[in-house]
């Protein structure tokens, strides 16, 4: 293993030969809370729309881009087939719309896709054109391209006069004459920065020294020279940490292998297993592969092409192949099972999965694979053959997307936001995005929680955890202020009817994160998983947490001065937990023990368990003993103490004369429209909003 | 004629029902072109078409929206609009609770909005791909054409979750006022007039130079 720690452009030392080892440090930002973008398969394979040249969808990645920035995301990660034809003039097309990121100051770090690896040499261009990868993390010093002729010609053409290496200058220069790449980004940043620390890269697939495996040794031109900007060496797998998290890119791929079928991932296990292993690892370790564990389409795998029909992608049961490829899976799964890593978050079939796959030998260890929406102009569906060892939780076709993961200490929350691609198989035109992104689906979990799957028709009520545990590893996790509390749920029913499109169906994922008491009186949990895709609420459950009941006045517990509350999305306020219901039964209070008998809206406090509880549906996820507050609920508009056809009155009136008060905009999306009122309609305080 | 239009109508929801799963969200007028006298009034469907969802196949439903259309007001204006289809079936209010808000005050322009009251549930079970949300009726002003068009600024949807659903495409409508048949008789009667006073005259100024 070599490791090196990111530095400033032009002081990195150039170092021969996958063996570098470069030494400055690079301080994690103090921010507690911040964002990394995911991307996947931008693949345009329909003709040039005169926005996506190249195969390259330029557009589509400046508006991906665009919404990254907007966000605040601090590292992007591509999951691979960042083209759809790894020509240089292709992948310089895609590098040179980086640059959005590169001058916004964040990280783009991609990992090849099999459509990036297709041709001879195109490990060594992939490296070339992102030095960042190879480098240490200077991410702004891409080649100075004007346009990708110009790299392609000029950077390589210069270095190497085989046909091998590029396409001719008169194919090049003739389509860019026509198709101009359409609004290519400001070209080149002038200030480095430095994005993380502990580089590293296995030996087992760099791109300049292994030339079994099928990378050029010293080509084009000669040895590390011969690729501009690669100032030391470096693989096409490599890690780095940023802030709280590590990041581990895998390349399984051998160059002129389209199918990419050939894989090194095993290979590489050791250097997997030791930046998992680490002990100068960060809290969080996220995995990235362009293949999956177990695809819906695609049954080719981060292990290699499937052994038979009959194979899911986890190996065909009595094959030798098949066995080898368990064998394999297993190592993976279990190192990340032992490191405490949540995810590995792949591309490659051009739609959104959650599942939780088990390894096919040892039982208990786990992974859950987020396959990550493509932003390309062609979609898969899909289809049998399915393994027994993913549990799928949940699903989302034919759409473009994007996800934000927020890193919060230990908890990680995952936003998927997508557009429908209102086809099944291939667009010809690029799609607006912006303006149009739709968060469909939240997820999470936290390092100092648990999980628990809850299959349909099942009860929640397995749910329940404490903060012991965040209680314990504050310390790791830079947190303090913890109260100690307890979280269960003592009643609800999982009652989706969702699933997969083959009909498999959907188990939730409830995960549970703690934070310490912030002005709040318990310490605050949160709920991940509970609501479908696009929906805006959760079944009804029984929410109890636990606070120290005798710490306060007997009299003002009677009279409901205390409550579980729950942190209003868009506003941050907390609330009563209750009045996120949705179509919301009758607010009423109990000083008692929760019944079953206690419908939607009922909340209690219990002086015996010593617990607040609720019986809730809303979509908030942050659940906290609060006292129970006086003031009017932010959509509550006339402030008249209810929701209803009157707040709904005025909020038709504010969407009529195109309102742009920020009060109206209840979902929190920028504009004043209906949505708002269908919102507003979801939270009256009584059925009928009368 | 005008059973042949909501033949045709009928035979254009249909189609629009058996829309392909990648059919996109729509709004559309329908019949698309009208022809009315002075003071007639025609009416229009404004449809809804392409709720496919990906998630379970089912979805999404609409739960509400606010549609503008704007129309030259020297031509023709608004008399009325009814939410739901022409007989009277709302798939927005099956249960009663939804509001609805209208504006036909400003000349040239109509606002409509709609906010379902019914459960997520509900709406998925009831609603289908395609449907008429409202009734549109217009009324001849003075002969012209007037285009009866979506202003996108003032036109969204939502789904039954409070997701906004992305609108596709749109189709829009026009509406030609042509002159009353007693006005077209009045005008052929003075001119029938005018010709033979004229013609008398004529005659007379000829004979009395021959």
């Amino acid at each position: 293993m070599q490791k090196a720690s990111f530095t400033k452009a032009g002081s990195a030392a150039a170092l021969a030969l996958c063996i570098g080892a470069v030494s400055a440090s690079a301080a994690a930002p103090a921010s507690s809370t911040w964002k990394f973008g995911v991307l996947s398969d931008t693949q345009w394979v329909s003709a040039d729309d005169g926005k996506s040249p190249e195969s390259t969808p330029a557009s589509m990645i400046q508006q991906i881009d665009k919404a990254f920035i907007a966000q605040g995301v601090k590292v992007v990660i591509a999951v691979g087939d960042t083209v759809d034809n790894s020509t240089p003039a292709s992948q310089a097309t895609r590098a040179l719309y980086s640059q959005d990121l590169y001058n916004a100051g964040i990280g783009f770090y991609p990992l090849r896709g099999n459509h990036d690896a297709e041709l001879t040499y195109s490990g060594g261009y992939f490296a070339t054109l992102y030095p960042q990868i190879v480098n240490g993390g200077i991410n702004n010093l891409t080649p100075q391209w004007d346009s990708p002729y110009y790299i392609v010609n000029t950077l390589f053409g210069s270095a190497d006069a085989s046909s091998t290496y590029k396409d001719t200058p008169t194919v090049l220069n003739s389509a860019f004459a026509t198709v101009p790449p359409a609004n290519p980004p400001a070209v080149f940043g002038t200030n480095t920065f430095v994005v993380g620390g502990n580089f590293s890269y296995p030996a087992q697939n760099c791109p300049l020294t292994n030339v079994a495996s099928g990378y050029p040794s010293a080509a084009p031109g000669s040895g590390l020279a011969g690729y501009p900007g690669i100032t030391s060496g470096g693989g096409l797998s490599y890690s780095f940490d940023y802030n709280n998290v590590r990041f581990v890119l895998l390349d399984q791929f051998v160059d002129s292998d389209l199918g990419g079928n050939t894989s090194s991932t095993a290979a590489q296990q050791p250097w997997i297993t030791q930046q998992l292993s680490d002990s100068a690892r960060p809290a969080h370790a996220f995995l990235f592969s362009h293949k999956n564990l177990l695809g819906g389409n695609h049954k080719d795998n981060l292990f290699g092409g499937n052994v038979n029909s009959s194979d899911p992608g986890d190996g065909a049961a009595g094959t030798t192949a098949g066995d080898a490829k368990r064998a394999a899976e297993d190592t993976f799964i279990t190192a990340a099972a032992n490191y405490n890593v949540h995810y590995l978050i792949t591309g490659h079939d051009h739609h959104h999965v959650d599942s939780i796959v088990k390894s096919p030998l040892t039982p208990g260890k786990t992974i859950h694979q987020i396959i990550s929406q493509s932003d390309s102009s062609k979609f898969y569906t899909p289809g049998s053959p399915y393994s027994a060892n993913e549990i799928s939780v949940s699903e989302d076709l034919y759409q473009v997307g994007y996800y934000i993961y927020t890193v919060d200490g230990p908890r990680v929350t995952v936003d998927y936001y997508s557009v429908p691609a209102n086809t099944t198989g291939t667009f010809a035109t690029t799609p607006v995005l912006t303006g149009n992104w739709q968060k469909a689906l939240t997820f999470g979990y936290s390092l100092n929680g648990q999980e628990f799957q809850v299959a349909q028709g099942s009860s929640y009520s397995v749910i329940s955890d404490t903060t012991a545990k965040a209680i314990a590893n504050a310390a790791a996790y830079n947190e303090s202020g913890y109260v100690g509390t307890a979280v269960q749920i003592l009643n609800g029913t999982n009652g989706s009817v969702l699933k997969t499109h083959d009909g498999r169906k959907l188990t939730k994922a409830v995960d549970i994160g703690w934070a310490p008491a912030n002005g709040t009186i318990s310490d605050i949990v949160t709920l991940w998983g509970l609501t479908d895709l696009a929906a805006a609420q959760t079944d009804t459950i029984v929410v109890s947490v636990s606070f120290n009941t005798s710490a306060y006045n007997a009299s003002d517990l009677q009279n409901g001065l205390y409550c579980l509350g729950s942190q209003d999305l868009k506003s941050g306020a907390w609330i009563n937990a209750v009045d996120d219901n949705i179509v919301g039964g009758s607010k009423n209070f109990v000083y008692g023990s929760y019944s079953s008998s206690y419908g939607l809206g009922t909340w209690g406090i219990d002086p015996v368990a010593g617990t607040a509880w609720a019986v809730v549906n809303g979509p908030n996820r942050n659940f906290a003993v609060i006292a129970t507050p006086s003031t009017p609920l932010p959509w509550d508009l006339n402030g008249d103490g209810v929701v209803n056809t009157a707040d709904a009155t005025l909020l038709s009136k504010a969407i009529a004369t195109h309102s742009t008060n920020p009060a109206y905009d209840l979902t929190g999306d920028g504009v004043v429209n209906a949505s708002d009122l269908k919102w507003l309609m979801l939270h009256y305080t009584n059925v009928g909003g009368k | 004629m005008k059973s042949i239009a909501k033949l045709l109508l009928g035979c254009a929801v249909v189609a629009a029902i058996a829309l392909p799963a990648s059919a996109q969200i729509g709004l559309s007028l329908s019949p698309t072109s009208y022809s009315v006298g002075v003071g007639g009034t025609e009416t229009y469907n404004l449809n809804i078409s392409g709720l496919f969802g990906s998630a379970d196949y089912t979805g999404p439903a609409l739960g509400a929206f606010n549609v503008t259309l704007d129309y030259n007001a020297s031509i023709a204006f608004a008399t009325s609009v009814t939410f739901g289809n022409s007989l009277g079936t709302d798939l927005l209010n099956v249960s009663g609770n939804a509001i609805t808000t209208s504006d036909l005050t400003t000349p040239g322009q109509i606002f409509l909005l709609e906010g379902s009251g019914d459960s997520v549930a509900a709406l998925e079970s009831q609603q289908s791909k395609s449907f008429t949300i409202a009734t549109i009726t217009l009324q001849g002003v003075a002969p012209g054409t007037t285009p009866l068009t979506f202003d996108l600024t003032g036109t969204s949807l939502s789904d039954a979750n409070s997701n906004t659903l992305v609108l596709n495409t749109t189709t829009n409508a026009s509406l030609t006022v042509i002159p009353e048949p007693s006005v077209t008789a009045s005008v052929f009667g003075f001119a029938a007039m005018g010709f033979c006073m004229l013609r008398r005259r004529f005659s007379r100024v000829a004979s009395s130079i021959s």
